[in-house]
Order: C-alpha cells, then structure tokens, then sequence
C-alpha cells in the first residue's frame, strides 16, 4: 500500500522501490546478504588481475613466494616486494613486443575502420530502404556471427595462401573484418533504426539531398552509437588470437602470440609472461568502461538494451 | 523510385565485401571437405568424395571431443546462468553504489581470453600458483597437480570460462529484471504472494526472451574460442580437454589436413546451428505456454 500512495507522488521514485520488491529488499538480512555475496564476488573478480598485476613488478623470487600449505599470514606475500621494471625490460628489449602492440594496433584500427565505415553506410541503408528480400539478408548478416572462428579459419587459410595473404597485415585486416564488419553493420542498423524519422523528414522538406541528410542529420545522431561499434570492433579484433596465430603468421605477429610464445619447451618467463599480460588487458579495460553504456546492447548485437 | 536506389546504392559494398569474405570462404569450406588438400601451396588437390566425412567418424578423439566439450559447454553454462542470475539479483537490490559496482563486475568480458587463460596458468601452478596454494591450505587438494589431473583440469578450463562470463549473463539478466512490469509486481505482491512464487509467477516469465539470448550468445561463443585451453592446457592431459573445437585446431594447423580440418568445420557448425536453433523452439513454446 505503501509502495502504491508513492507511486501517484513521484512515479520515478516509485519504479525503483518496486524493483526492490523482487528480492524483499527491507529486511537487514537481505541487506547483509547482498553486501557480503557482491563483496565475494568482486574479490574473485579482481585477485587474479591484482595478483598478476603486482607480480608483473616482482623479480622472480618474490613472484615464486607462496609460503607453506595453511600459512594464512604467508598472503600478505603478494603485496611484499621491491617494484622493478625488469619484467618489462626484458619483454621491450630482450623479446621485442614493441612491433607485437604496432602489429595489433594497427589491424585492430585498420579493420574497426573498414567495418565502421562500410556497416554505418550498409546500416543506413538496411535501416531506411525497402528491398525485396530484407529478411534474407538480415538473416545472413546475424548468421555470420554463428560460425566458430576455428571453422572460418580453416578455408580463410587456404584462399589468404593462394593469393599471398597469409602472414601479413593487410590479409589479418580483412580476416578481424570477417567478424567486425556484420557486428558492426548489425549493431549501428539498431542506433539508425532507433531515430524518429521526422527528423530526417524535416531535412528532405528543406530541400537536402539523401547524401546531406545522412551526413548531417542521421550520423550525428547516431554518433554515440557508432563510436561504440567502433570501440567494440578494435576490443575484439585486439583480443583475437586464433586469427593472428593462423593468418598473422610471423610476420604479423600481434600481442596475444606474442605472449604465447613466452612460453617455451624449455622454460616459462613468468616474469615478462606476467607484464605482457597487463599490457594486453589494461587499455582494454579503460575502452570497455568508456562504452560501458552501450556494452550489452553491443554484446548481444542489440537484442538486449539497459 | 529515387530514393531506393540510394538505399541500395549504399548499402551496396557492404554486402559484396560481406560476400566475399563470408560466403566465398564458406563455399570453399564445402570444396574442400571433398579435397585432400596438398600441403603446399601449388601442388594439385585429389578429389577424395566423401572420405573425409567417413574418416571423421572413425576417429576416436573427434568422438570423443564431443563428449568433452559436451561437459564444458554443458557445465558452464549451467554455473554462468545460476551465478549470473544471483548477481543480477543482488546487483538490482543496490542504488546509489550500483554504476560503480557494476563496472567492477563487468572487466573479466573486456580480457583477452589468452590473458585469462595466463592468468589461470600462473594461479593454478603447483609450485608458486596462489589458488592451487589456496585449495591445498583448506585441504580440498591433497596432491598433485591442478592441470595435471584429468578432471581438475576440465574444471580449470570451466573456472576461467566462468571467471570471464559470468559478468555477462548478470548483465544481460540485470537488463531483463529493469524491463519487469511493475503493475504486475504490485499485483501479485497484493495478492499476498510470498517472494518465492513472485520470482516464479511474474520475474520468470517476464525473462524468457532475455534468457534465451544470454544463453544462445554465451553457448555460441564457448562453440568460437579456444584460445584459454590453448593456453591453459593444449588439450591434455592425455586429450582430457580436447574439446571438438580445440581438436580442429590441431588436425587442420597442427597435422595440416586441411580437408579433414574442413569437413570437421562443416560438421561442426552444422551441430552449432542445429542445436542453436532448436533451443530456441524449445523456449519459444515454453513462453507460449506461460
């Protein structure tokens, strides 16, 4: 009853006290529990990043010093060391990552560009024209996401051999496009079909041509869309690692084979194994905050919105 | 008249470029599986039918990865979907530290799962990994190693899948509880229901369609990747983790049977859509029903 006088008050506040009805919110031991559960889960979340993190400016020694079984005290090991940066000399200088981040950086840029570019053009057009066989091509556009990369991997390996592909950037560009360009069309379609129409209505009485329109009023509108698109296309093209193993080959080697082949037959560099890994996360981390907004509705190709 | 024409005008390169790098790489995909694919680039393929169907099926590690990925994909997802669902419960019971929260849950999604998989190595090492440390100090592990053992090591695989994912489910199940009418709640909470029969009665149903996405995303996706067994275990010990997917890898990449790496492909993703496809009817006539 409660809950309903303030709902005709300040119907805002009202739909958030509902929320709260479908787990009984009120009662301190629910309180508790959400406190104690969520407080668990962030700590699972953030000790293997933490543990890597701090190992990445430990020297071996101190990165090997687990103490013996049952030793509770022996954790505050993990925060006691003198930070170097000898990890990172050896992974710059000795292993040579520098062209693995330029290798990744620019397939991840190069293909989010294409994708971008080609999907928000595609998008606009799927979003406002009529054609005869629309469904079909929706439908094959979605499907695309389907495939396993392994799947794809094996005949984008035979073609990319045939015409002088494999093992370089250009060929691992088109291979990341592969995945990024229907995500990408797919994704910024949902933002341009989101837009009132009269808007665009508006510009065409105005007397501007369809190209005027589409660059003027249509993308800027749906800007924080495809910068989201954009950002998502470089997440997943930097993260990739089967395509740039397979089509990358040796010469384009990005960070994620980079690290891999840290580890050795004869031995693990732990050590720069453990920096690598920071470098390859944390600007990916800094990305996925900034278009946290859109992240689910990018993830699932915009099936499901916040 | 003129204004479809520049719909289609620019909607133009982007289906051809789709084309070739989509369809044209499916359609050799089928070539091939018919092929015994010369090792090097210039030799001439020989036309082999439908051998390396047949050999597929004689093959006792493409048998049994199947068996093997059932438990991965099967097992994380059961875990991904009951943790997730928590979490999006107890995430909508905060308010003002919810955004803060939220973004803390969410970075596993944003790792490469390479980095997963080394950070899962280098926790799970048994001489200096903090989580083996940690199982061996409240007696769970007596001995041994984690990725050593047989079903230690299908659980690592599915531990690091749940570690990233999770955060996925919880956000796509969050989204779903934010779009449950209200006046139904009000409803039911009337009614005198006690909070058990509401998450049943009026939650449930009102996520069906959210339900049905995480999982066909997530399943879809634990189908792609296999970058953190590579790491974590190249598929042993002794194939325990040699997943059907993983199992393509090395026979198309490591035996360079291309072919055979083909017609695995093929049957795979057949598999994929064909079980994608009838999990959606599934909950489809559920919903109806509700």
């Amino acid at each position: 009853m409660a809950a309903k006088s303030r709902e005709t008050k300040a119907p805002r506040k009202a739909a958030a006290g509902a929320q709260e009805t479908i787990v009984h919110k009120r009662t301190p031991f629910m309180r508790i529990l959400t406190v104690v559960l969520l407080a668990v889960w962030i700590v699972w979340t953030l000790a293997p990043l933490l543990i890597t993190a701090l190992s990445s400016f430990k020297t071996a020694r101190e990165a090997f010093a687990t103490p013996t079984y049952g030793d509770w005290k022996g954790v505050w090991n993990i925060f006691r060391f003198q930070p170097t940066l000898v990890n990172f000399r050896t992974l710059f200088l000795i292993e040579g990552f520098w062209p693995y981040i330029w290798h990744g950086f620019v397939a991840s840029i190069g293909s989010a560009l294409i994708a971008v570019v080609m999907g928000t053009l595609g998008a606009y057009g799927l979003s406002r024209g009529k054609f005869k066989r629309e469904g079909d091509i929706s439908f094959w556009i979605i499907s695309t996401r389907m495939a396993p990369a392994v799947v794809v991997i094996v005949p984008l390996y035979y073609i990319f051999r045939r015409i002088g592909l494999l093992s370089t950037l250009p060929g691992l560009i088109v291979a990341y496009t592969t995945f990024n360009l229907s995500f990408s069309l797919w994704l910024i379609k949902g933002f341009f079909d989101d837009l009132p129409v009269e808007i665009e209505e508006a510009a065409f009485v105005d007397g501007d041509s369809h190209w005027a329109v589409f660059t003027k009023v249509a993308v800027p509108l749906a800007a924080p869309g495809i910068v989201a698109a954009f950002v998502l296309c470089v997440l997943m093209s930097w993260n990739d690692f089967l395509f740039a193993a397979v089509i990358g080959g040796h010469r384009a080697k990005t960070v994620p084979v980079g690290i891999t082949e840290l580890r050795t037959t004869v031995e693990v560099l732990w050590g720069p194994i453990n920096s690598a890994t920071i470098i390859l996360i944390i600007p990916m981390i800094a990305l996925g905050v900034l278009i946290r907004k859109y992240l689910i509705q990018g993830l699932t190709m915009g099936a499901v919105r916040e | 008249m003129f204004g479809m024409s520049f719909y289609g005008w620019i909607l133009m390169p982007a289906v051809i470029l789709l084309a070739f790098i989509t369809l044209y790489p499916c359609f050799w995909m089928i070539v091939m599986s018919l092929l015994k694919v010369s090792t090097r680039p210039g030799m001439k393929n020989e036309f082999v039918g439908l051998a390396n169907y047949a050999g597929l099926f004689k093959d006792s590690l493409f048998l049994q990865g199947w068996v093997i990925q059932g438990k991965y994909v099967g097992i994380s997802l059961v875990v991904e979907f009951i943790l997730g669902f928590a979490i999006a419960l107890f995430l909508n019971n905060l308010k003002r530290s919810a955004n803060v929260i939220t973004t803390i849950v969410l970075v596993p999604m944003m790792i490469a799962p390479v980095a997963v998989g080394f950070l899962y190595l280098y926790l799970f090492n048994s001489s200096f990994g903090w989580y083996y440390w940690f199982l061996r100090s409240i007696g769970i592990l007596r001995q041994g190693s984690i990725l050593g053992d047989m079903n230690w090591a299908v659980a690592a695989i599915i531990i690091a899948d749940v570690w990233e994912w999770t955060p996925f489910m919880a956000l796509i199940f969050l989204a779903g509880l934010k779009k449950v009418p209200l006046d139904q709640l009000e409803a039911s909470k009337c009614d005198g229901a006690p909070p058990i029969r509401r998450f049943f009665d009026v939650v449930l149903p009102n996520m069906v369609s959210v339900i049905v996405i995480g999982v066909l995303i997530r399943f879809m996706d634990i189908m792609r990747y296999i970058d953190t067994i590579f790491v974590m275990t190249t598929g042993g010990p002794a194939g325990a983790t040699k997943t059907v997917s993983y199992y393509l890898f090395d026979v198309a990449f490591r035996f360079f049977d291309l072919g055979r790496g083909a017609a695995h492909g093929f049957v795979l993703l057949l598999v994929t859509i064909i079980i994608a496809q009838a999990f959606v009817n599934i909950m489809k006539k559920k919903g109806v029903q509700r």
